[in-house]
């Protein structure tokens, strides 16, 4: 062993022997101890040290009397709190009450966008299987309401009574949802009124008009009076009024027709 | 009190858990001690090292679901709280200066008056020297030196390796016998680095 490995176990060492401790892993250091002089001067010091600390550490110190009565205390308050808690039925707790009417709040809203969902969505494929002619389930019941309605029963006279009743009632149902929603959305969308418009007259003797090189047409504005430079009949009591027009531009700007509207 | 003894920590923490005072009480009777005097060879103060042994139980009535018993023992877990307990203490109180009390008198063991007084200064220096060191090198005389802790147990209570306790108790004894050398020969122990002007 040399100096330096007994720097590592010189502690243990001194302190097995302020304990009487020695056991025979620490002969070999306890050795090297008695041929170094250095070595025997440090362990003499770890050992003086063990010595001293050991006279600390045998001195007993004792918490004060009153700290157990009030662990107590506070334990048998915690307890006491703890059972109590228990003791209360699930069905007497605030707690319970707020998740129950926050539940209820949940469902009733969940039923009201389904139910909106489903007033929206059905119309809207009601009409396109009228548009598209199709859709089995509902069949010819669905698409003529009323007076064609009768003259399916008395056509499929098979299927017994109550059912001819149901059927009736829902073909009823959904002819009335179809009506509701042409009617919504011709309140919502007014239906412009139709155009009607001559042909388009060119301005300018050039070539043909390719349109693939872009172009657009503007929506004008002009006297009736300019209808009659195109040799287009006027209303000389109208005169005074203005007319529309589309006016159609080539690609590099210049007017090349057009066309008045009425 | 043979059930006391015979019963485990953690068997005690168990009744302790399940509300039987008796638990606790036994608890508290086994290692009390040992808080208290890790507490108050720690900051040397008997009123801090009660408060600290009052708040470590404190918090295992609060908190003993905590306890893992593969991280180490009960008396481990305690003094770890403890130890937590007394830096914060340490922390709070570094601006004021403790008056001067007898923390916990030695009790004389019968040698004659000269021996009982001369182990009574001994005593107060080694407390004196234990308390200057800083709290990491404190910790570790403590527990390991005073509290008679294995290197396992300490570091549980620390919450480091081994190998950092044993580090650290090398130093801390190094420091140790540096300040309890006799003055005359310790003297020139601090040397203080000074600059050549020739």
């Amino acid at each position: 062993m040399n100096c330096q490995e007994f720097e590592r176990v010189v502690r243990d060492l001194a302190r097995a022997q302020a304990s009487d401790r020695i056991t025979n892993e620490l002969l070999l250091p306890l050795d090297h101890a008695g041929m170094c002089p250095a070595c025997e001067l440090k362990l003499e010091e770890e050992r003086e040290l063990s010595r001293k600390l050991a006279a600390v550490a045998s001195v007993s110190s004792v918490p004060s009397t009153f700290i157990e009565p009030a662990l107590l205390q506070v334990y048998r308050q915690t307890t006491r709190k703890v059972g109590v808690a228990k003791a209360v039925p699930i069905f007497r707790r605030p707690v319970y009450w707020f998740a129950a009417a926050a539940a209820g709040l949940l469902l009733v809203f969940a039923v009201g966008i389904l139910r909106s969902r489903l007033t929206t969505a059905q119309p809207g494929l009601s009409i396109a299987a009228v548009q598209r002619g199709e859709d089995a389930p509902t069949s010819a019941a669905v698409v003529i309401p009323s007076a064609t309605s009768s003259r399916v029963e008395t056509v499929n006279s098979s299927p017994p009574a109550s059912d001819h009743r149901i059927k009736q009632r829902h073909s009823k149902r959904v002819s009335d949802r179809v009506e509701q929603q042409i009617a919504a959305s011709a309140l919502i969308e007014p239906q412009p009124e139709p155009e009607i418009a001559t042909q388009f007259i060119a301005l300018s003797a050039v070539g043909p008009l390719n349109l693939q090189d872009g172009g657009q047409i503007v929506r004008v504005e002009l006297s009736r009076l300019a209808m009659a430079s195109f040799g287009l009949p006027i209303n000389m009591d109208r005169s005074g009024e203005r007319v529309k027009a589309d006016v159609l531009l080539s690609a590099d700007g210049f007017a090349r027709a057009i066309r008045f509207i009425q | 009190m043979t059930a006391e003894t015979e019963t485990s920590d953690a068997e005690l923490l168990e009744l302790m858990k399940a509300g039987n005072e008796e638990g606790l009480s036994a608890l508290y009777r086994r290692r009390s001690r040992a808080v208290h005097r890790f507490a108050l060879q720690m900051c040397g103060s008997q009123a801090v090292a009660d408060d600290v042994t009052q708040e470590v139980f404190m918090a295992l009535i609060r908190e003993g679901n905590n306890y893992d018993p593969a991280k180490g023992t009960l008396h481990a877990f305690l003094l770890g709280i403890a130890r937590n307990h007394v830096l914060r203490r340490l922390r709070r109180e570094r601006f004021y200066v403790s008056i001067e009390e007898n923390a916990a008198e030695h009790k004389a063991d019968g040698q004659g008056p000269l021996a009982d007084f001369s182990r009574g200064e001994t005593i107060k220096s080694v407390r004196s020297a234990i308390l200057t060191l800083p709290e990491r090198y404190r910790e570790v005389v403590v527990l390991c030196d005073l509290q008679e802790l294995s290197y396992q147990e300490a570091a549980a209570a620390l919450g480091c390796a081994v190998g950092t306790v044993r580090s650290r108790l090398h130093r801390a004894r190094t420091l140790l016998i540096a300040k309890l050398r006799p003055s005359t020969e310790g003297e020139p122990a601090e040397v203080k680095s000074a600059r050549c002007f020739a």
